[in-house]
Protein backbone atom coordinates (compact mmCIF):
# COMPACT_ATOMS: atom_id res chain seq x y z
CA UNK A 1 0.00 0.00 0.00
CA UNK A 2 3.26 2.06 1.26
CA UNK A 3 4.86 1.14 -2.10
CA UNK A 4 1.88 2.24 -4.11
CA UNK A 5 1.26 5.63 -2.60
CA UNK A 6 5.04 6.22 -3.23
CA UNK A 7 5.05 4.95 -6.59
CA UNK A 8 1.88 7.88 -7.35
CA UNK A 9 4.04 10.56 -5.81
CA UNK A 10 6.96 9.74 -7.79
CA UNK A 11 4.81 9.52 -10.80
CA UNK A 12 3.21 12.70 -9.77
CA UNK A 13 6.45 14.46 -9.30
CA UNK A 14 7.75 13.33 -12.63
CA UNK A 15 5.08 14.72 -14.37
CA UNK A 16 5.32 18.13 -12.57
CA UNK A 17 8.61 18.23 -13.71
CA UNK A 18 7.79 17.15 -17.22
CA UNK A 19 5.61 19.87 -16.95
CA UNK A 20 7.58 22.66 -15.91
CA UNK A 21 10.64 21.58 -18.36
CA UNK A 22 7.63 21.69 -21.51
CA UNK A 23 6.66 25.24 -19.82
CA UNK A 24 10.02 26.29 -19.97
CA UNK A 25 10.51 25.19 -23.63
CA UNK A 26 7.19 26.54 -24.75
CA UNK A 27 8.31 29.71 -22.87
CA UNK A 28 11.50 30.07 -24.00
CA UNK A 29 10.35 29.19 -27.80
CA UNK A 30 8.01 32.09 -27.89
CA UNK A 31 10.27 34.41 -26.45
CA UNK A 32 12.72 33.57 -29.62
CA UNK A 33 9.94 33.16 -32.58
CA UNK A 34 9.00 36.47 -30.77
CA UNK A 35 12.27 38.38 -31.31
CA UNK A 36 12.36 36.40 -34.67
CA UNK A 37 9.31 37.85 -36.16
CA UNK A 38 8.78 41.08 -34.32
CA UNK A 39 11.87 43.19 -35.93
CA UNK A 40 11.42 46.61 -35.64
CA UNK A 41 9.29 48.41 -38.95
CA UNK A 42 11.05 50.60 -41.14
CA UNK A 43 7.96 51.17 -43.21
CA UNK A 44 7.08 55.03 -42.73
CA UNK A 45 3.24 55.76 -42.32
CA UNK A 46 1.65 57.45 -45.53
CA UNK A 47 -0.74 60.46 -45.55
CA UNK A 48 -2.99 62.39 -48.04
CA UNK A 49 -1.85 65.82 -47.00
CA UNK A 50 1.60 67.08 -46.49
CA UNK A 51 2.97 69.55 -44.15
CA UNK A 52 2.10 72.74 -43.87
CA UNK A 53 4.95 74.44 -45.82
CA UNK A 54 5.97 76.96 -43.34
CA UNK A 55 9.76 77.60 -45.33
CA UNK A 56 9.65 81.08 -43.53
CA UNK A 57 12.54 79.73 -41.22
CA UNK A 58 14.43 77.68 -44.23
CA UNK A 59 17.34 79.00 -45.30
CA UNK A 60 20.27 77.70 -47.30
CA UNK A 61 22.59 77.28 -44.71
CA UNK A 62 20.14 74.67 -43.21
CA UNK A 63 18.98 73.15 -46.54
CA UNK A 64 22.95 72.77 -47.17
CA UNK A 65 23.10 70.62 -44.42
CA UNK A 66 21.92 67.94 -46.62
CA UNK A 67 22.86 69.06 -49.66
CA UNK A 68 25.45 66.67 -51.35
CA UNK A 69 26.27 62.71 -52.27
CA UNK A 70 25.73 59.96 -49.08
CA UNK A 71 26.25 56.71 -48.94
CA UNK A 72 24.72 54.01 -46.89
CA UNK A 73 27.64 51.75 -45.07
CA UNK A 74 28.03 48.58 -47.99
CA UNK A 75 25.47 49.91 -50.19
CA UNK A 76 26.26 50.28 -54.17
CA UNK A 77 24.25 52.57 -54.36
CA UNK A 78 24.94 56.39 -53.50
CA UNK A 79 22.24 58.94 -52.78
CA UNK A 80 22.72 62.39 -54.64
CA UNK A 81 20.99 65.61 -52.83
CA UNK A 82 20.38 68.88 -53.97
CA UNK A 83 17.88 72.12 -54.14
CA UNK A 84 14.92 72.39 -56.39
CA UNK A 85 15.75 75.60 -58.28
CA UNK A 86 12.49 76.51 -58.70
CA UNK A 87 11.45 75.78 -54.64
CA UNK A 88 13.85 76.87 -52.45
CA UNK A 89 12.01 74.68 -49.20
CA UNK A 90 12.46 71.29 -51.44
CA UNK A 91 15.12 69.00 -51.79
CA UNK A 92 15.52 66.58 -54.49
CA UNK A 93 16.77 62.97 -53.71
CA UNK A 94 18.28 61.38 -56.41
CA UNK A 95 19.35 57.58 -56.25
CA UNK A 96 22.47 56.40 -58.21
CA UNK A 97 24.82 53.17 -58.66
CA UNK A 98 28.06 54.47 -56.92
CA UNK A 99 30.49 55.89 -59.63
CA UNK A 100 27.27 55.89 -62.55
CA UNK A 101 26.23 59.27 -63.95
CA UNK A 102 22.89 57.56 -64.51
CA UNK A 103 19.98 58.75 -62.15
CA UNK A 104 17.19 55.68 -61.55
CA UNK A 105 14.82 56.77 -59.19
CA UNK A 106 14.04 60.41 -57.75
CA UNK A 107 12.27 61.52 -54.62
CA UNK A 108 10.87 64.86 -53.66
CA UNK A 109 11.09 66.28 -50.20
CA UNK A 110 9.76 69.39 -48.67
CA UNK A 111 11.37 70.78 -45.79
CA UNK A 112 10.50 72.20 -42.71
CA UNK A 113 12.52 73.00 -39.45
CA UNK A 114 12.39 71.22 -36.31
CA UNK A 115 14.55 73.15 -33.84
CA UNK A 116 17.98 72.45 -35.62
CA UNK A 117 17.04 69.72 -37.57
CA UNK A 118 15.12 69.38 -40.69
CA UNK A 119 11.89 67.72 -41.11
CA UNK A 120 11.05 66.12 -44.01
CA UNK A 121 8.09 65.72 -46.39
CA UNK A 122 8.64 62.79 -48.90
CA UNK A 123 6.81 62.60 -51.93
CA UNK A 124 7.06 61.41 -55.93
CA UNK A 125 7.61 63.68 -58.23
CA UNK A 126 4.81 64.24 -60.77
CA UNK A 127 5.29 62.18 -63.86
CA UNK A 128 6.74 58.59 -63.13
CA UNK A 129 10.63 58.01 -63.99
CA UNK A 130 9.84 54.34 -65.59
CA UNK A 131 6.53 52.94 -65.48
CA UNK A 132 3.77 52.96 -68.18
CA UNK A 133 2.02 56.26 -68.39
CA UNK A 134 -1.93 57.07 -68.99
CA UNK A 135 -3.88 60.04 -67.77
CA UNK A 136 -6.99 57.65 -66.42
CA UNK A 137 -3.77 54.89 -65.30
CA UNK A 138 -1.76 57.04 -63.25
CA UNK A 139 -4.82 59.02 -61.60
CA UNK A 140 -5.68 55.69 -60.15
CA UNK A 141 -2.20 56.40 -57.93
CA UNK A 142 -3.16 58.96 -55.56
CA UNK A 143 0.04 60.45 -54.54
CA UNK A 144 0.63 60.20 -50.42
CA UNK A 145 3.20 61.97 -48.46
CA UNK A 146 5.92 60.46 -45.86
CA UNK A 147 7.92 62.29 -43.19
CA UNK A 148 11.24 61.96 -41.52
CA UNK A 149 13.46 63.91 -39.18
CA UNK A 150 16.35 64.30 -40.63
CA UNK A 151 19.62 65.39 -39.09
CA UNK A 152 23.25 66.27 -39.65
CA UNK A 153 26.09 65.56 -37.20
CA UNK A 154 29.12 66.06 -39.15
CA UNK A 155 30.01 63.85 -41.81
CA UNK A 156 27.02 61.45 -41.07
CA UNK A 157 22.93 62.19 -42.14
CA UNK A 158 20.12 60.52 -40.30
CA UNK A 159 17.09 59.34 -41.33
CA UNK A 160 13.93 58.45 -38.98
CA UNK A 161 10.94 58.07 -40.41
CA UNK A 162 7.12 58.61 -39.02
CA UNK A 163 6.68 54.62 -38.40
CA UNK A 164 3.80 52.98 -39.72
CA UNK A 165 2.99 50.89 -37.29
CA UNK A 166 3.69 52.77 -33.78
CA UNK A 167 0.93 55.60 -35.30
CA UNK A 168 -1.68 52.17 -36.56
CA UNK A 169 -1.13 51.04 -32.67
CA UNK A 170 -1.91 54.53 -31.33
CA UNK A 171 -4.59 55.31 -32.97
CA UNK A 172 -6.17 52.07 -31.92
CA UNK A 173 -5.87 54.03 -28.45
CA UNK A 174 -6.60 57.30 -29.22
CA UNK A 175 -8.70 57.35 -32.46
CA UNK A 176 -9.19 60.73 -32.02
CA UNK A 177 -5.72 61.94 -32.03
CA UNK A 178 -5.19 62.18 -36.03
CA UNK A 179 -7.71 61.96 -39.00
CA UNK A 180 -7.11 59.41 -40.06
CA UNK A 181 -8.63 56.42 -43.09
CA UNK A 182 -7.68 52.19 -42.10
CA UNK A 183 -7.79 50.75 -45.51
CA UNK A 184 -8.97 47.21 -45.90
CA UNK A 185 -5.58 45.69 -45.37
CA UNK A 186 -5.18 47.12 -41.61
CA UNK A 187 -2.65 50.39 -42.66
CA UNK A 188 -3.64 53.68 -41.92
CA UNK A 189 -3.60 56.22 -44.01
CA UNK A 190 -3.59 59.90 -42.31
CA UNK A 191 -6.26 62.08 -43.67
CA UNK A 192 -5.00 64.82 -41.12
CA UNK A 193 -4.75 68.49 -42.21
CA UNK A 194 -1.07 69.78 -42.45
CA UNK A 195 -0.73 71.68 -39.59
CA UNK A 196 -1.98 68.63 -37.64
CA UNK A 197 0.34 65.94 -38.61
CA UNK A 198 3.44 68.74 -37.60
CA UNK A 199 2.04 68.88 -34.22
CA UNK A 200 1.82 65.01 -33.70
CA UNK A 201 5.61 64.60 -35.41
CA UNK A 202 6.96 67.52 -33.05
CA UNK A 203 4.69 65.81 -30.08
CA UNK A 204 6.07 62.64 -30.81
CA UNK A 205 9.63 63.20 -32.48
CA UNK A 206 11.04 61.97 -28.80
CA UNK A 207 8.42 59.08 -27.95
CA UNK A 208 10.17 55.62 -27.92
CA UNK A 209 9.31 53.86 -31.04
CA UNK A 210 7.06 56.26 -32.93
CA UNK A 211 10.10 57.13 -35.38
CA UNK A 212 12.14 54.46 -37.28
CA UNK A 213 16.11 53.37 -36.47
CA UNK A 214 17.86 55.55 -38.16
CA UNK A 215 18.90 55.52 -41.90
CA UNK A 216 22.22 56.27 -41.57
CA UNK A 217 24.45 57.98 -44.73
CA UNK A 218 28.06 59.19 -44.95
CA UNK A 219 28.88 61.67 -46.83
CA UNK A 220 31.21 60.91 -50.23
CA UNK A 221 34.04 63.07 -50.46
CA UNK A 222 36.13 63.06 -53.05
CA UNK A 223 38.51 60.39 -51.59
CA UNK A 224 35.66 58.13 -51.71
CA UNK B 1 20.38 58.51 -67.71
CA UNK B 2 21.27 57.45 -71.43
CA UNK B 3 19.53 59.97 -74.56
CA UNK B 4 17.07 57.17 -75.28
CA UNK B 5 15.94 57.05 -71.46
CA UNK B 6 15.85 60.56 -71.41
CA UNK B 7 13.88 60.66 -74.49
CA UNK B 8 11.61 58.22 -73.54
CA UNK B 9 10.61 59.54 -69.95
CA UNK B 10 10.17 63.14 -71.70
CA UNK B 11 7.73 61.15 -74.02
CA UNK B 12 6.07 59.34 -70.94
CA UNK B 13 5.48 62.85 -69.31
CA UNK B 14 4.20 64.32 -72.01
CA UNK B 15 2.22 61.62 -72.90
CA UNK B 16 0.93 61.80 -69.36
CA UNK B 17 -0.03 65.48 -69.49
CA UNK B 18 -1.65 64.82 -72.84
CA UNK B 19 -3.73 62.41 -71.72
CA UNK B 20 -4.83 63.79 -68.40
CA UNK B 21 -5.57 67.12 -70.53
CA UNK B 22 -8.15 65.04 -72.98
CA UNK B 23 -9.61 62.75 -69.85
CA UNK B 24 -9.05 65.76 -67.03
CA UNK B 25 -7.62 65.47 -64.01
CA UNK B 26 -10.02 64.60 -61.42
CA UNK B 27 -11.90 62.39 -64.11
CA UNK B 28 -12.54 59.85 -61.70
CA UNK B 29 -13.78 58.97 -58.32
CA UNK B 30 -11.21 57.52 -56.00
CA UNK B 31 -12.09 55.20 -53.47
CA UNK B 32 -9.93 53.62 -50.50
CA UNK B 33 -12.15 50.40 -50.78
CA UNK B 34 -13.69 48.34 -53.55
CA UNK B 35 -16.87 49.13 -54.60
CA UNK B 36 -17.50 45.39 -55.82
CA UNK B 37 -19.06 44.27 -52.80
CA UNK B 38 -21.91 47.12 -53.37
CA UNK B 39 -24.12 44.60 -55.58
CA UNK B 40 -23.40 41.02 -56.83
CA UNK B 41 -20.71 39.23 -58.98
CA UNK B 42 -21.38 39.14 -62.39
CA UNK B 43 -19.83 38.34 -65.44
CA UNK B 44 -20.19 39.02 -69.09
CA UNK B 45 -18.38 36.97 -71.89
CA UNK B 46 -19.40 39.80 -74.41
CA UNK B 47 -16.83 41.97 -73.12
CA UNK B 48 -13.85 39.66 -73.57
CA UNK B 49 -11.71 40.89 -76.53
CA UNK B 50 -10.17 43.60 -78.17
CA UNK B 51 -11.35 46.96 -78.56
CA UNK B 52 -9.94 50.21 -79.54
CA UNK B 53 -11.41 53.61 -79.14
CA UNK B 54 -11.95 56.05 -82.25
CA UNK B 55 -8.71 58.40 -82.62
CA UNK B 56 -6.55 56.22 -80.19
CA UNK B 57 -3.53 54.14 -82.16
CA UNK B 58 -3.51 51.81 -79.01
CA UNK B 59 -5.70 48.80 -78.27
CA UNK B 60 -7.44 47.95 -75.17
CA UNK B 61 -7.64 43.80 -74.56
CA UNK B 62 -9.99 42.49 -71.77
CA UNK B 63 -9.54 38.54 -70.85
CA UNK B 64 -10.16 36.79 -67.73
CA UNK B 65 -8.04 34.66 -65.67
CA UNK B 66 -11.35 33.33 -64.05
CA UNK B 67 -15.23 33.84 -64.31
CA UNK B 68 -15.03 36.38 -61.76
CA UNK B 69 -12.39 39.39 -62.39
CA UNK B 70 -11.43 41.10 -66.19
CA UNK B 71 -7.72 41.82 -66.64
CA UNK B 72 -8.13 45.18 -68.74
CA UNK B 73 -4.87 45.94 -70.18
CA UNK B 74 -4.09 49.07 -72.52
CA UNK B 75 -1.31 47.70 -75.58
CA UNK B 76 0.56 50.90 -77.28
CA UNK B 77 0.70 50.37 -80.57
CA UNK B 78 4.21 49.35 -82.54
CA UNK B 79 6.88 51.93 -82.46
CA UNK B 80 5.37 53.63 -79.51
CA UNK B 81 8.25 53.27 -76.98
CA UNK B 82 6.01 52.78 -74.02
CA UNK B 83 5.03 50.20 -71.58
CA UNK B 84 1.38 48.25 -71.72
CA UNK B 85 -0.41 48.87 -68.70
CA UNK B 86 -3.76 47.66 -66.78
CA UNK B 87 -6.39 47.23 -64.91
CA UNK B 88 -8.12 44.17 -62.71
CA UNK B 89 -11.70 44.75 -62.88
CA UNK B 90 -14.56 42.99 -60.86
CA UNK B 91 -17.78 43.49 -62.67
CA UNK B 92 -20.95 43.46 -60.53
CA UNK B 93 -24.26 44.13 -60.71
CA UNK B 94 -26.63 46.45 -59.17
CA UNK B 95 -30.93 46.51 -60.29
CA UNK B 96 -29.85 45.00 -63.59
CA UNK B 97 -27.30 47.62 -64.28
CA UNK B 98 -23.27 46.48 -65.08
CA UNK B 99 -20.43 48.27 -62.89
CA UNK B 100 -16.80 48.11 -62.74
CA UNK B 101 -14.60 48.10 -59.79
CA UNK B 102 -11.15 48.89 -61.04
CA UNK B 103 -7.87 49.03 -59.54
CA UNK B 104 -4.60 49.33 -61.80
CA UNK B 105 -2.63 46.74 -61.51
CA UNK B 106 1.04 47.24 -60.45
CA UNK B 107 3.44 47.49 -63.40
CA UNK B 108 6.22 47.28 -60.88
CA UNK B 109 7.68 44.52 -62.25
CA UNK B 110 8.02 45.82 -65.66
CA UNK B 111 9.64 48.95 -63.98
CA UNK B 112 12.10 47.31 -61.70
CA UNK B 113 13.06 45.01 -64.69
CA UNK B 114 14.72 47.86 -66.12
CA UNK B 115 16.61 49.09 -62.73
CA UNK B 116 19.51 47.36 -61.51
CA UNK B 117 18.57 45.46 -58.46
CA UNK B 118 20.98 47.14 -55.86
CA UNK B 119 17.83 50.16 -56.49
CA UNK B 120 14.80 48.08 -55.89
CA UNK B 121 15.06 49.21 -52.41
CA UNK B 122 15.28 53.10 -53.76
CA UNK B 123 12.35 52.00 -56.31
CA UNK B 124 10.25 50.52 -53.32
CA UNK B 125 10.94 53.95 -51.71
CA UNK B 126 9.49 55.80 -54.36
CA UNK B 127 6.84 53.73 -55.84
CA UNK B 128 5.39 53.60 -51.59
CA UNK B 129 4.30 56.87 -52.38
CA UNK B 130 1.75 56.46 -55.06
CA UNK B 131 -1.13 54.57 -53.60
CA UNK B 132 -2.97 52.20 -55.88
CA UNK B 133 -6.99 53.35 -55.22
CA UNK B 134 -10.01 51.96 -56.62
CA UNK B 135 -12.25 53.53 -59.28
CA UNK B 136 -15.92 52.81 -60.88
CA UNK B 137 -16.99 52.49 -64.35
CA UNK B 138 -20.06 51.70 -65.50
CA UNK B 139 -20.94 49.15 -68.60
CA UNK B 140 -23.69 51.11 -70.30
CA UNK B 141 -23.66 48.64 -73.12
CA UNK B 142 -21.59 45.92 -74.99
CA UNK B 143 -23.20 45.25 -78.37
CA UNK B 144 -21.99 46.72 -80.75
CA UNK B 145 -19.85 48.48 -79.13
CA UNK B 146 -18.53 48.93 -75.84
CA UNK B 147 -20.05 51.94 -74.25
CA UNK B 148 -18.17 52.54 -70.23
CA UNK B 149 -18.26 55.80 -67.95
CA UNK B 150 -16.97 56.58 -64.88
CA UNK B 151 -18.79 57.82 -61.84
CA UNK B 152 -18.43 61.13 -62.35
CA UNK B 153 -16.41 63.44 -59.74
CA UNK B 154 -18.12 66.85 -59.78
CA UNK B 155 -21.63 65.21 -59.65
CA UNK B 156 -20.55 63.22 -56.65
CA UNK B 157 -18.90 66.30 -55.05
CA UNK B 158 -22.34 68.52 -55.43
CA UNK B 159 -24.23 65.42 -54.09
CA UNK B 160 -22.22 65.49 -50.93
CA UNK B 161 -22.19 68.98 -50.68
CA UNK B 162 -26.17 68.43 -50.07
CA UNK B 163 -26.19 65.21 -48.71
CA UNK B 164 -22.65 64.82 -46.67
CA UNK B 165 -23.64 61.83 -44.29
CA UNK B 166 -24.87 59.96 -47.85
CA UNK B 167 -21.20 58.72 -48.33
CA UNK B 168 -17.86 58.10 -46.09
CA UNK B 169 -15.53 60.38 -47.27
CA UNK B 170 -12.56 62.43 -47.40
CA UNK B 171 -11.30 65.77 -49.05
CA UNK B 172 -8.04 65.41 -50.94
CA UNK B 173 -5.42 68.42 -51.27
CA UNK B 174 -6.47 69.31 -55.20
CA UNK B 175 -10.21 69.71 -53.53
CA UNK B 176 -10.92 65.96 -55.04
CA UNK B 177 -13.66 63.42 -53.17
CA UNK B 178 -11.21 60.36 -51.50
CA UNK B 179 -14.37 57.79 -50.61
CA UNK B 180 -13.99 55.50 -47.63
CA UNK B 181 -16.23 52.95 -46.44
CA UNK B 182 -18.31 49.89 -46.77
CA UNK B 183 -19.23 49.53 -50.05
CA UNK B 184 -22.93 49.36 -49.16
CA UNK B 185 -23.38 53.06 -49.11
CA UNK B 186 -22.51 53.36 -52.29
CA UNK B 187 -24.95 50.92 -53.57
CA UNK B 188 -27.43 52.63 -51.32
CA UNK B 189 -26.93 55.60 -53.58
CA UNK B 190 -26.62 54.20 -57.04
CA UNK B 191 -30.43 52.43 -56.22
CA UNK B 192 -31.88 55.90 -55.31
CA UNK B 193 -30.59 57.63 -58.94
CA UNK B 194 -33.00 58.05 -61.03
CA UNK B 195 -31.26 58.63 -63.91
CA UNK B 196 -27.39 57.33 -63.68
CA UNK B 197 -26.09 59.16 -66.80
CA UNK B 198 -25.74 62.65 -64.89
CA UNK B 199 -23.12 60.35 -62.33
CA UNK B 200 -21.60 58.81 -65.04
CA UNK B 201 -21.11 61.76 -67.14
CA UNK B 202 -17.46 61.98 -68.52
CA UNK B 203 -15.76 65.68 -69.16
CA UNK B 204 -14.34 65.10 -72.83
CA UNK B 205 -12.27 66.92 -74.76
CA UNK B 206 -15.02 69.33 -76.29
CA UNK B 207 -17.00 71.19 -74.11
CA UNK B 208 -19.90 69.11 -74.84
CA UNK B 209 -19.84 66.27 -72.42
CA UNK B 210 -20.49 62.56 -72.63
CA UNK B 211 -21.64 59.87 -70.73
CA UNK B 212 -19.50 57.40 -72.07
CA UNK B 213 -16.13 56.15 -74.02
CA UNK B 214 -16.72 54.21 -76.91
CA UNK B 215 -14.93 51.54 -77.99
CA UNK B 216 -15.19 49.63 -81.21
CA UNK B 217 -13.85 45.69 -81.39
CA UNK B 218 -10.90 45.46 -83.61
CA UNK B 219 -9.25 42.07 -84.46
Amino acid sequence: MQESGRCRLRSFHLAVNLLALASLYVAVSLAAVGCASAPISRTPLLSVHGLPGKTENITVDLTAQLEGRWRERYSKTELRVHRDPSLPARLIFDWALVGSSNIYVTTHANVETVGSDLLLDFIAPRGDSLGAEDGLYSYHYLPVHSFAVATRRRQFMNLYFLRADWVSQHLLIQPDALDHLRSPDGSVILTAPPDAIRNFILLHRQTRNALTPPQRFRSVTIRD
Amino acid sequence: MTNAQQASRAWFRLLCLIMCALIGHGCIVLSLDEYASAGCPSFDKAMLGSWAEEGSTGVWSIDTPADAVYHITFHPSAGQSRNAFGFVAKPFTLEGQTFLDMVPVDDGATAADLLPPELNAAYAFETLHRRPMHSLAIVWRTQPDLRIGFLNPKWLQSHLERHPEALPHRILPDGDVLLAGPAGHLGKLLRSIPDLTEAFRVAGLNAEATHYRSLHRVR
